[in-house]
């Protein structure tokens, strides 16, 4: 704090008075309080997902309360309260998911590739639309998508039975199908900024040697461009299968009777309030995202690509 | 040619599945629900609107609605900012690590993590059962948080905060170190060059930052019905019960289509904002 309050500074013929304010002198000591800043906001991001994890194991039947310690909302096999590995409904919703998931990255990275390099490397005069459409489709409300899509699903299914007399867009109403292609609607906005942002860092010049040495322009594409960017690609596909695998609001409302996902199991529990069951199940649909993560970043480092 | 061709199954795929049926939304508000049919027929009614604009349920949504957009951008972005200055320029050769602990919750549904803090918020929850063990409540005297505007606010800001923080962080990122180092040279003291520099420069942060908070905001309401019980009705759980619960989906489509004008009014705003903060700059 040796710091003069007032000083004068030279600079060039203009003479100038600096004064360090009130706000100045409190600012030295900013460095200690953003940190203790950061360390409870960190507190405040993990502290319930670390409550949740522990209240699997609680023995209070309402969860409120941790009297340590059970597996049996996990393991038990008591017909009244199934525990999460003897559930034959979560392990249809998981399978559900996994499909949803699984189905949906795979259309969205095949649609979301050719889209991020027509984008990336063509000028053409639709290119802002297409871009622009994405990220309206990135931000706007979940619900608005979701009813809208929902909407003309039916009205489309609708429309072409009645005019053709055979229900040609079954696949459309309420269902699987409608799920799937929702999500691939959902997941294709995110995966195209993921590989777009991978092939801006990519150095054409390797491409080029490709070509000088006399490979096709489809060789170039598999052995050149494609290893290159597969980092970027698996890191996208990992975005996407994370955001079908988690989504809630756009199955909710194109899920029609016959599918329902963890997310929405964990929904219709919530509202019936039942107590640690949810708890384990969390923890397991939690450990389940996490495991592939954690692993795909050991293998692949897929990090780079995300942040 | 190529460009248009590698271009044409995204675009199928987004106008098909995402464009017509905002703009079907537009045409259903318009029409006539018939009862014991889903479909409604199509006309030019404004039945849904009138109803909209005249009963006070909707307009008391609306407002909420609206309180929880601007509580949740100003509060990620007050909770957000200070975190997001730290990772940048404070925390050393760990920046990735710090970057990565924001993004870690991203990756787990929200609807879990939104339904974690009812085991704190809960009368009989964490929160309530450390007050009393620390002798400050009484066991029949708890707070009442579970089920109020204040869960729902708790829960707003927990589950949008990595999208404040994360744009702020990349324009925090790109302030070049020297301007740091120059405005310490002509004698600016801390505070000074945080307003002077550091604010300014991550402007396009903060306002890419409130975008990707307030614009889902408008029509969240997972969160307000998990934590806010039945209690805090929003817009978005309008919307969705007009789907699920009263299938009258014309009135849905109206209040999309509210919503949709909402949003845009928000984004021309900032947009505009964006626009003569460039100006002045």
């Amino acid at each position: 704090m040796s710091e003069p309050m007032t000083m004068d500074i030279q600079g060039g013929a203009r003479r100038e008075r600096v004064r360090f304010s009130l706000w100045d002198k409190i600012m030295q000591f900013s460095d200690v309080g953003i940190l203790a800043w950061s360390v409870i906001v960190y507190i405040f991001l993990y502290l319930p997902i670390f409550v949740l994890i522990l209240f699997s194991f609680t023995k209070d039947p309402l969860g409120l309360t941790f009297h340590p310690f059970t597996l049996k909302w996990y393991t038990s096999s008591d017909p009244n309260a199934l525990g999460v590995i003897h559930d034959s409904g979560l392990l249809h919703a998981l399978q559900q998911s996994l499909e949803v998931a699984i189905v949906s990255t795979a259309i969205a990275i095949v649609i979301g590739l050719s889209g991020s390099f027509a984008l990336e490397r063509f000028r053409f005069h639709t290119r802002g639309l297409w871009d622009g459409l994405n990220y309206t489709k990135m931000v706007i409300a979940e619900v608005i998508a979701g009813v809208s899509t929902l909407l003309f699903f039916v009205q489309a299914a609708d429309w072409v039975q009645n005019s053709t007399g055979y229900n040609l867009l079954a696949f459309m109403r309420p269902g699987m199908g409608a799920v799937l292609i929702a999500h691939v609607a959902w997941n294709i906005p995110f995966i195209v900024v993921i590989l777009r942002a991978r092939l801006k860092g990519f150095d054409r010049a390797i491409e080029e040697a490709g070509a000088d040495l006399g490979a096709r322009p489809a060789t170039v594409f598999l052995k050149v461009t494609l290893p290159a960017i597969a980092p970027g690609i698996l890191a996208a596909a990992l975005l996407s299968f994370t955001l079908s695998f988690d989504d809630f609001v756009t199955t909710f409302f194109v899920n029609g009777t016959t599918v329902t996902t963890l997310p929405l199991l964990i929904w219709s529990m919530v509202k019936r309030n039942v107590g640690p069951e949810i708890n384990a199940i969390s923890t397991f649909m939690m450990a389940f995202s996490m495991g592939i993560i954690v692993f795909l970043e050991l293998k692949a480092r897929i990090s780079e690509d995300l942040v | 040619m190529a460009g248009p061709v590698l271009v044409s199954p995204m675009a199928f795929w987004m106008v098909a599945f995402f464009l017509v049926p905002l703009l079907l939304i537009v045409l259903y508000s318009f029409g006539t629900q018939h009862t014991y049919q889903s479909t409604p027929s199509l006309g030019f009614k404004l039945d849904a609107y009138r109803r909209i604009f005249t009963e006070s349920e909707y307009r008391h949504a609306f407002v909420l609605t609206a309180q929880m957009v601007v509580a949740n951008t100003v509060g990620c972005l007050l909770i957000g900012f200070p975190l997001a200055y730290f990772i940048s320029l404070k925390s050393g050769k760990r920046k990735t690590l710090f970057v990565l602990l924001v993004m870690m919750p991203f990756w787990t549904s929200f609807l879990i993590r939104t339904f974690a803090w009812k085991i704190i918020l809960d009368d009989g929850g964490l929160l309530n059962n450390w007050l009393v063990d620390l002798h400050m409540r009484t066991r029949g005297n708890p707070i009442h948080l579970m089920y109020t505007n204040k869960a729902v606010y708790a829960g707003l800001i927990y589950d949008y905060l990595p999208f404040m923080v994360l744009p702020l962080f990349v324009s925090i990122e790109k302030i070049h170190r020297s301007l740091f180092e120059a405005s310490k040279d002509l004698g600016a003291g801390k505070w000074t060059t945080f307003r002077r520099v550091t604010l300014p420069l991550s402007l396009p942060g903060i306002f890419a930052g409130s975008l990707l908070v307030a614009i889902p905001t408008t029509g969240e309401f997972v969160i307000p019905v998990i934590l806010g019980g039945g209690k805090v009705v929003v817009w978005g759980w309008l919307i969705e019960e007009a789907f699920h619960a009263g299938h009258n989906w014309v009135l849905g489509a109206a209040l999309s289509n509210v919503l949709l004008v909402f949003m845009v009014i928000v984004i021309a705003l900032y947009a505009r904002a964006m626009t003569s903060e460039e100006a002045y700059a």
